[in-house]
């Protein structure tokens, strides 16, 4: 579909649904929309896009869940680490190419959807708002000990249940290598 | 649910990894766990690698559907009322909804070869865009250009904010940024262009550019800087590391309008500098800082030009006289 056309018939319907989902803001759901569509047209430059209305809702509200969040002080801490021992900066992380990696995306929301609905709680509101352990016991009225095991386990068995599919995939590769060089004997 | 991990891989580097990445979102750090860090890290590759993995998912977990239903509640909760309260849209969201449906020209460039592309970065975002003859700006935060290729010419009007231009190389087809009355020419070079509310300060890293304004004109080369308000100030020198220093967040200002620094860094800072005494907004300042600084700067500035400072409860930083 070419953009104009997709800019025509789409906007009402994202412009309803985002008042739906988030309410009238702040922030606004007319900017998020706009922004969410400019987003768009920069990344179907790069590659095509099978669902645009699908991967234009996912950019919109990742970039309401951005205009939540809290300025972060520690985030802007390891970015700073990251840059003084040269590790490559977190270029994978931001509204369209979260909303991109469908797959990765896919696998992190199936794993937080087998958390416990405290787990999820706690990670959501360390991850999301970026509270700090200390914030989120007082909140919710565990110890700071507690909430730092669940998110521990919680964290492992995202990264495990990654790291599964990770893994089954190498195993699939080193397979089909094998064969190929059978052929190839 | 849990405790299943017993055919998961999950060794010693992996687990360490996201004990140092929960260890440094648990709460802010003092300098000797930095420094532990930085060494757990720079002990080995596998280590960085490791560390990038559990930090780059513990982010992914910001854009999913469970905090979309989290975000969305807690928005919700605090919105506001109605619709009708809500405030008129600025112009450059105006310029927003043009840009997005400018981007279609990029598609049939035979058939729109001269019409204006506008790109822009929204607040507390630096990006770089590249244009049809190659050449690549980065934007500053919150900054906007709109560009038109011709067959002779190369034009750009820098609408707001800060752009940094790696021109490639056309003879025949100068390269041509406009600003205000401002006119800066270039062939093949690179340079920067910073504009704080009516000054336009313009640096060059390589090649030779023209700035041209009403009679005057200047003609600057590598590692100079000139800045233009009402006339052109005198050429000065500046080393190679001071070259469009907003790229690392870092901010000089010479005798500009409190109101435009502001402005300024309003579009890096996610919480806003905000006036109490609209009085103050005429006051004219110079310091040069780090973002990362910023209270700092505002203790100095506030000693050296009489100004009080506050953060209040949701973070935004109110100045009174």
């Amino acid at each position: 579909m070419f953009f104009s056309q997709l800019y025509k018939n789409y906007w009402p319907e994202l412009r309803t649904k985002l008042y739906a989902r988030f309410g009238s803001g702040p922030p606004d759901p007319e900017d998020i929309a706009q922004q969410a569509f400019i987003k768009y047209s920069e990344c179907v430059t790069d590659s095509p896009i099978k669902n645009p209305k699908a991967f234009i809702y996912t950019i919109a509200r990742n970039l309401f869940i951005d205009a939540y969040r809290q300025q972060n002080k520690q985030q802007q801490i390891i970015d700073g680490i990251f840059d003084d021992v040269g590790i490559a900066p977190l270029v994978e992380i931001s509204p369209e190419q979260c909303a991109l990696d469908k797959e990765q995306n896919h696998l992190i929301q199936k794993a937080i959807s087998r958390l416990s609905e405290k787990q999820k709680k706690l990670i959501l509101a360390s991850s999301v708002d970026g509270k700090s352990y200390r914030h989120i016991a007082a909140e919710m009225g565990y110890s700071l000990s507690d909430v730092s095991r669940s998110i521990a386990l919680a964290h492992q068995f995202i990264q495990s249940e990654i790291q599964k599919v990770d893994t089954e995939a190498e195993k699939t590769f080193d397979t089909s290598v094998q064969l190929n060089y059978r052929d190839s004997l | 649910m849990m405790g299943v991990f017993s055919s998961s891989p999950d060794d010693t580097v992996t687990q360490q990894a996201r004990e140092w990445m929960q260890r440094m979102h648990s709460d802010e750090v003092g300098d000797t766990v930095v420094y532990a860090f930085k060494q757990w890290l720079l002990a080995s590759a596998a280590h960085r690698e490791a560390y990038r993995q559990a930090e780059l998912i513990f982010r992914q977990i910001r854009y999913t559907d469970q905090a979309e239903a989290y975000v969305a509640d807690t928005i919700k909760a605090q919105s506001l009322p109605t619709l009708a309260q809500r405030s008129a849209k600025p112009w450059y969201l105006a310029l927003a909804a043009c840009a997005a449906l400018l981007m279609v020209v990029m598609f049939k460039p035979w058939q729109y070869a001269s019409q204006a592309i506008y790109y822009q970065s929204v607040k507390g975002e630096i990006k770089t865009v590249k244009l049809t003859d190659g050449s690549e700006v980065t934007l500053g935060a919150g900054s906007q250009i709109s560009v038109v290729m011709k067959k002779h010419i190369r034009s750009v009007t820098q609408i707001n904010g800060e752009a940094l231009y790696h021109v490639s190389h056309d003879e025949n087809r100068p390269f041509v940024v406009n600003i205000a009355d401002k006119k800066i020419v270039v062939l093949g070079t690179v340079f920067d262009i910073q504009q704080t509310g009516e000054q336009v300060k313009l640096t060059v890293a390589e090649g030779i550019v023209r700035i041209e304004q009403e009679n005057e004109h200047r003609r600057l080369t590598q590692n100079q800087t000139i800045t233009a308000s009402e006339t052109l100030s005198e050429i000065k020198d500046i080393l190679p590391s001071q070259f469009a220093n907003w790229q690392q967040k870092r901010f000089s200002f010479n005798h500009n309008r409190l109101s435009d620094v502001v402005k300024t860094l309003n579009r890096y800072l996610d919480k806003p500098i905000r006036f109490n005494h609209p009085a103050l907004e005429e006051r004219r300042i110079t310091a040069s800082f780090r973002l990362e600084q910023l209270d700092q700067m505002l203790d100095a500035v506030g000693e050296s030009y009489n100004i009080h400072w506050h953060k209040d409860e949701q973070g935004v930083i109110w100045l009174s006289s």
